[in-house]
C-alpha cells in the first residue's frame, strides 16, 4: 500500500514530539515536510525543535520556519508547560541541520498541488501557517484530503473559561480556517485530548525506559520537568489540577496523530464550529452549535478516544525506537 | 420547614406556568409578589397570562409589570419566531382562553417598585425567582442598592456554559438582555443559576403530562395543553422527547436542593464577542484568578423534578379554573 502524503503544522513542544514520534513511528505516512508555527514558545525555539526532531526520528523531509506571530493577538507563551526552550529542558544540539528554504505557506500550497488532492495535515499548533496559506491560496482547502487538527474547547479551555491555547494564540486564523470549506476537517479539542491519558503504570514504564531507544532522553527529560511542575503547583491554587494531571498524562497533539493513524480510535459528531474573535471574556472559544440550530456542519468534533486502544498505539509506536 | 418568602420575576410562558404552579403548591413558600417582563412574549401579554395564571393557582399576591424591552438591544419582534412557536401565540400554549379571565386588576406600581416594597414589608429576607431576562431585577438592583442586604438569594433560569438555544452560545433569557444579565451577575447578592447545562435534562414526557392532566384536574389538564407546542416544538426542532421544564428547577431546588448538581463559579456575561454575545462565561476552575460569585446548576434529576410536579399539581384538583 502506498503511504499516505503528509505535512505536519506544528509548535514544538513536548507534546509536539509525541505526535511527530507517532506519526513517523507508524509507518503509514509518506512525511512531505514539516512546518513550524510560532505557539508554545517563540517560532524561533519551535522551528529549530522540529528541525531536530525531524532528524532525531529519522524523518528525511524539508523543515519550514512558518508564521512569526500570530495574525492579530500578540500574547505570551506557554514555557512553563514545556520548559525552557519547548522539550521540557531537554538540551540538544541541531549544529549541521538546515532549514528549507522557501515559505511555509507555498510549500503547503505547492505540496497540496503535488499530491492531486491525497495530501493530508496535521496541524497542532495555532492555525497561522494554515489560514495564511488559505488567505493567499483560496482553493487550497479543495485540494486537502483531510486535515486533522488539534485546538478548540467544547467545555472548560485552558486559557480561558471558554479557550483552549492553540486557538487563543490566533483565534482569527482558527475562523479563518474553520470557514475555509475543507471537506474532511476533524478537530480533536481539549476534551477529546484528555480522554487519552496514560495511566500512573504507563507513566511509570516511560521513567523506566532503557536508554537504548533513541526517543528515551528527550521524553524523560520531560517526565523530570512535569514531575517538577507537579511538586512545585503544591500549596498554589493550580494543586487540585496538577494533582489530576499527575494521575492522568495527557500528551494533547498525540491525541490528533492517533486519530490520523487509526480513525477508529475515536468517535466523532458532524457540527458547526465558529471561533470568537471578538469578545472580551470569550476571545479564541470555539463556538459549538450544539443543539444544531443552524442545520449545517463543518466539522467532525472528536467526541472521545478509546483510551486502552490509543495507550496502546502509543507504545507501539515508541517501542519503534528501540536500537 | 423553614418558611421562604418569594418575588418570581416571569415571563408567562408555558413553563413559567408550571413553576408558578410547583411555587404556589408549597405550603412553606410565601409568594409576595409577581412581577412581570417581556421575554416568551411582550409585557402586556406576560403580565396578563401572569394574572390569568396565578388567580387558577390562588396566588393572591399583587402582578406588576415591568420591563417592555432590553436595555440596550432592540425591543424584540413578537410576531413570529422560536418563543412563538414554543409558547404558542398567546404565550400559554393557545389555550390561554380556555382559563377564566382574572377579576383583579394589575399592581399601579412598576415591576421594581413592587420588588422594593415586598422586601421592604417582608418579615425576612427574600428570595427572588427570575425565569425571564433579567431586565426587572436588574432594574431593581440599580434602583434599590440599600435592598441588597434584604435578599436571600437570587435563583435564576438562565444561561448556559457550553451551549445555546437562542444563539449557538446564548441561551435565551440571558442572551434576550445580556447587559441586564451583566448587572446583577456583577452585583453582590447570592445567586444560583440554572441554566441549559442542567435544565435541558428536566423535560416531561407525554405519558407524564397525561399523569399531570389525570391528577390536577383542570388545573392539570390547562398546564398538560399549554405544554402541547411546546413539547411539539421541542420534537419537531430537535427531536427532544418531550417538552422542558427550564423554569421549575429553581423552584424545585429551592424545595429540595439535592434535585441539582452545584459548581462554584465565576460568572459574567459576554457583550462584545461576535459569536458569543450573551454567552455565560462560567469559570469553575479559577482559570481567571477571580472569586467565586454563583453557583451553577451542571446537571439535574429528571424524575425527581418531574415527581414533584405530579404532587404539587394534586392540590388544585378541585379548583375549577376553566370558562
Amino acid at each position: 500500500m502506498s503511504k499516505r502524503p503528509l505535512i505536519i503544522d506544528c509548535d514544538p513542544g513536548t507534546d509536539d514530539a509525541q505526535c511527530i514520534m507517532m506519526l513517523a513511528a507508524s509507518g503509514l505516512f509518506d512525511i512531505k515536510g514539516i512546518t513550524a508555527t510560532h505557539g508554545n514558545v517563540p517560532l524561533s525555539m519551535t522551528s529549530v525543535n522540529a528541525l531536530y526532531l525531524a532528524h532525531l526520528l529519522g524523518i528525511d523531509c524539508p523543515v519550514y520556519k512558518g508564521a512569526e506571530q500570530a495574525l492579530i493577538m500578540r500574547l505570551p507563551r506557554a514555557e512553563n508547560v514545556h520548559g525552557a526552550g519547548g522539550l521540557g529542558g531537554y538540551e540538544f544540539s541541531a549544529e549541521g541541520l538546515e532549514f528549507a528554504s522557501g515559505k511555509a505557506r507555498d510549500f503547503l500550497y505547492e505540496t497540496a498541488v503535488e499530491c492531486k488532492g491525497e495530501l493530508e495535515i496535521c496541524a497542532i499548533g495555532p492555525l497561522t501557517n494554515l489560514a495564511i496559506t488559505v488567505m493567499k491560496h483560496p482553493d487550497f482547502p479543495s485540494l486537502v484530503k483531510k486535515l486533522v487538527i488539534m485546538g478548540g474547547a467544547r467545555a472548560e479551555g485552558n486559557m480561558t473559561p471558554l479557550a483552549e491555547f492553540n486557538v487563543y494564540q490566533d483565534p482569527h486564523a482558527c475562523e479563518i480556517v474553520l470557514q475555509a470549506g475543507f471537506k474532511d476537517f476533524v478537530v480533536v479539542d481539549y476534551q477529546a485530548c484528555k480522554t487519552a491519558y496514560l495511566d500512573k503504570a504507563e507513566q511509570e514504564k516511560i521513567r523506566n525506559m532503557s536508554d537504548k531507544n533513541t526517543f528515551a532522553p528527550l521524553l524523560k527529560a520531560y517526565m523530570i520537568h512535569r514531575d517538577n511542575s507537579i511538586k512545585e503547583a503544591v500549596g498554589t491554587v493550580y494543586e487540585e489540577k496538577f494533582a489530576r494531571m499527575a494521575e492522568k498524562m495527557v500528551f494533547c497533539d498525540a491525541a490528533a496523530s492517533a486519530v490520523l493513524i487509526d480513525e477508529s480510535v475515536a468517535t466523532y459528531q458532524p457540527v458547526y464550529m465558529m471561533c470568537e474573535t471578538q469578545g472580551e471574556k470569550t476571545m479564541g472559544c470555539t463556538v459549538i452549535d450544539k443543539y444544531g440550530l443552524s442545520g449545517m456542519t463543518n466539522v467532525k468534533l472528536c467526541v472521545g478516544l478509546d483510551r486502552d486502544k490509543y495507550a496502546k498505539m502509543y507504545f507501539d509506536c515508541l517501542e519503534k525506537y528501540e536500537v | 420547614m423553614s418558611k421562604k418568602y418569594l418575588i418570581m420575576d416571569v415571563d408567562t410562558g408555558c413553563d413559567d406556568s408550571m413553576a408558578l404552579m410547583l411555587a404556589a403548591a408549597q405550603e412553606n413558600f410565601e409568594i409576595l409578589a409577581l412581577t412581570c417582563t417581556f421575554g416568551n412574549n411582550e409585557v402586556e401579554k406576560t403580565t396578563y397570562n401572569t394574572l390569568k395564571v396565578a388567580q387558577a393557582l390562588g396566588i393572591d399576591a399583587p402582578v406588576a409589570s415591568g420591563a417592555k424591552r432590553p436595555l440596550i438591544d432592540p425591543p424584540m419582534d413578537f410576531s413570529g419566531g422560536l418563543g412563538i412557536a414554543i409558547h404558542g401565540a398567546d404565550g400559554l400554549g393557545n389555550v390561554g382562553d380556555t382559563l377564566k379571565e382574572p377579576v383583579k386588576e394589575k399592581s399601579r406600581l412598576v415591576a421594581a417598585d413592587l420588588m422594593a416594597k415586598a422586601i421592604k414589608e417582608a418579615p425576612e429576607k427574600v428570595t427572588i425567582i427570575a425565569t425571564g431576562p433579567l431586565t426587572n431585577v436588574a432594574t431593581f438592583l440599580v434602583s434599590y442598592p440599600e435592598l441588597q442586604d434584604k435578599i436571600e438569594q437570587i435563583a435564576i433560569m438562565g444561561g448556559a456554559a457550553y451551549s445555546g438555544n437562542m444563539r449557538f452560545y446564548a441561551e435565551a433569557n440571558v442572551g434576550h438582555d445580556p447587559e441586564a444579565a451583566q448587572i446583577v451577575f456583577m452585583s453582590g447578592v447570592k445567586k444560583a443559576v440554572f441554566g441549559l447545562d442542567a435544565t435541558m435534562g428536566v423535560f416531561i414526557t407525554d405519558e407524564e403530562r397525561e399523569e399531570m392532566a389525570k391528577a390536577g384536574g383542570e388545573t392539570g389538564t390547562f398546564l398538560k395543553n399549554c405544554l402541547e407546542p411546546y413539547a411539539a416544538t421541542y420534537r419537531r426542532l430537535a427531536n427532544y422527547p418531550g417538552a422542558v421544564l427550564h423554569d421549575s428547577l429553581p423552584v424545585a431546588w429551592l424545595i429540595d436542593e439535592s434535585v441539582a448538581d452545584m459548581h462554584d463559579a465565576y460568572i459574567e456575561i459576554d457583550l462584545n464577542g461576535i459569536q458569543t454575545r450573551g454567552c455565560t462565561v462560567a469559570d469553575f476552575i479559577g482559570i481567571t484568578g477571580k472569586p467565586v460569585n454563583a453557583k451553577m446548576a451542571m446537571s439535574a434529576d429528571r424524575k425527581k423534578v418531574i415527581d414533584m410536579h405530579i404532587e404539587a399539581v394534586k392540590k388544585f384538583a378541585d379548583r375549577k379554573v376553566l370558562k
